[in-house]
């Protein structure tokens, strides 16, 4: 096992009277890939926004690469390496599919190179998605395929070490899943460790190392894929009785 | 670089061709004619820079001129008729420390709550005008202009080649914040402000500054006011109207880049002005809103979205 780079200990997230995530413990090693399933509504969302910083944590701390970044700013957490997806895209609608990019360039990776240098920069994570012959086209009339690429090379663009990717799949065809699949690992040679949120259980299996299930905000099970198929919890959780 | 150089070369040369103008031209009304049109480019530039780079649309625009304009009125009191530069120094500062306050409370609201704190806080002070006898309260104050000023014919020539370096330093700004790496991140937040603050953008620190400059751009279009128009009472100071015609401006020419609103105040300002000499002035409303109801059902991104997809257009055709 290499370092440990993201360390989540008793998180625990209220809305109002309801508990959303209760003392949730996580931890994920450096450039390691982790599938976080479990029902509608179980609090996957919520503990992807605690660590990004969408949304702050009452209880519990979160630590990235040693340093605790509890009550840290999604901003100050994306220059960091933090970076997420969205379940549901959000480009930046004004601006070309290029331009979406050099935003968390200059910003989350404080690149404050030449704009000619940073587009070229930018080019090279549109190829790795696929996007590079649009770049310059605007944002706001791609399909849902292509809109999941461009939030993957977004996130990219931003030099995480850290990707929080939130159903970048739903929704999508069996080929285009593999796809995105595709995408995901070729990010994570290039040593982002990943944390993926799906409900599509083939694309899940094939990328995980390591599956962590959330049922009603706790973690009910930890461990390799295999594992996670045979345990009774999950089923239970899943099927009901 | 050759860019950068064409558009200072243009600022100083339109400056220069002001300076001309007041050489030559002796009849007084062309001075106030444009001075409104100008004043109306620096407000619509200033909300501009909140309403359209930022997408934080405030009714408050009034409220940020007339600060300007009653920080003038106090230095001219507590100084006894000071330099009007002065006053075009300290009131965008006034403004801008209030746009940073106000930006501070309100900017946690989104969309229409926003827009409807920013009313209230014009309201406010407004209020507190009213009710500061200092100033002149409610029954308004009287500024006696010089009589003559060096190297200007008269006081009029004086405030137009004023408000004319106003307008450019507007001008100037807006460009600043529309084309550099604060801008890009405006736009992010404009877009998608959670997706901005994911990817990295410090959106409160960035609209911190818009709100800012937004202020101050305002408070200095209000500076040179009162000696324009050389008597200053609340009601009219803080008229909604003022905000409504700073908000035409943009929505006329364009949000998106600096150059919109410049456009939107030729065109609007114009209309205003001829209309005012040939027709009535009371039709000044009227027209804001007739040519604003054409511009937002033919083009409704303004004039500069009229020419973007008159140029996508061409490019596509030509591919």
């Amino acid at each position: 096992m290499s370092e440990e780079i993201l360390s989540v200990t008793d998180l625990t997230k209220r809305f109002g009277g309801f508990t959303a995530l209760d003392a949730v413990n996580v931890s994920l090693s450096n450039r390691e890939r982790l599938g976080l399933i479990g029902p509608n509504g179980s609090g996957k969302t919520t503990l992807i926004n605690c660590i990004s910083g969408a949304l702050f944590n009452e209880q519990g701390s979160v630590r990235f690469k040693g340093q605790e970044i509890t009550g840290l700013k999604a901003s100050k957490r994306a220059n960091l390496g933090i970076v997420r997806s969205f379940q549901i895209p959000r480009p930046f609608r004004s601006m070309s599919i290029i331009g979406n990019l050099l935003i968390p360039m200059e910003y989350a990776a404080s690149d404050r190179g030449e704009q000619g240098a940073l587009r070229d920069r930018a080019m090279e994570f549109l190829e790795l998605v696929g996007l590079q012959d649009r770049a310059d086209e605007n944002s706001s009339n791609l399909t849902q395929i292509d809109l999941r690429r461009l939030e993957l090379a977004r996130a990219l663009s931003a030099k995480p070490s850290l990707l929080l990717s939130d159903e970048s799949m739903a929704g999508l065809s069996s080929s285009e899943v593999d796809e995105i699949l595709d995408i995901l690992l070729a990010l994570n040679e290039r040593g982002v460790a990943v944390i993926m949120i799906e409900h599509i259980m083939r694309a899940v299996m094939k990328f995980s190392e390591r599956i962590v299930v959330l049922d009603a905000g706790k973690i009910i099970a930890d461990g390799s894929p295999d594992e996670i198929v045979a345990n009774p919890d999950v089923e239970r959780a899943y099927l009901g009785e | 670089m050759m860019k950068l150089n064409r558009f200072w070369v243009g600022i100083v040369l339109v400056l220069l061709a002001g300076l001309a103008f007041t050489k030559f031209v002796d009849n007084e009304f062309y001075f106030y004619a444009i001075y409104a049109v100008l004043q109306l480019m620096v407000m619509g530039v200033a909300w501009n820079i909140l309403g359209g780079f930022t997408g934080y649309v405030n009714f408050g625009a009034g409220g940020f001129f007339a600060a300007g304009a009653y920080t003038t009125v106090f230095l001219h009191k507590a100084f006894d008729g000071p330099p009007l530069l002065l006053a075009v120094v300290v009131a965008p500062v006034v403004c801008g420390l209030i746009g940073l306050g106000v930006g501070y409370l309100t900017l946690r609201l989104k969309g229409v709550y926003f827009a409807i704190a920013t009313l209230a806080v014009a309201i406010i002070l407004e209020t507190l005008v009213i009710n500061w006898e200092y100033v002149g309260g409610a029954g308004g104050y009287y500024i006696l202009i010089p009589d003559d000023v060096p190297f200007f014919g008269s006081y009029i020539e004086w405030l137009f080649i004023v408000i004319l370096a106003i307008a450019l330093f507007a001008i100037a700004v807006s460009r600043y914040l529309n084309s550099s790496r604060i801008g890009r991140g405006l736009s992010a937040i404009r877009d998608d402000e959670l997706a901005a603050e994911c990817m990295g953008v410090p959106t409160l620190k960035l609209k911190l500054i818009s709100t800012t400059a937004m202020g101050a751009l305002m408070g200095m279009a209000g500076a040179p006011f009162p000696y324009f128009i050389t008597f200053v009472e609340p009601v009219s100071t803080f008229s909604l109207l003022v905000a409504v015609n700073a908000i035409a401006v943009p929505l006329i020419g364009g949000t998106m880049t600096w150059i919109g609103p410049v456009l939107g105040a030729i065109v609007l300002g114009s209309i205003q002005e001829v209309v005012t000499v040939t027709i009535s002035s009371e039709l000044n409303m009227l027209i804001v809103g007739g040519v604003l109801v054409g511009f937002i059902t033919l083009a409704p991104h303004g004039i500069t979205g009229l020419y973007r997809d008159f140029r996508d257009k061409r490019r596509r055709r030509d591919e």
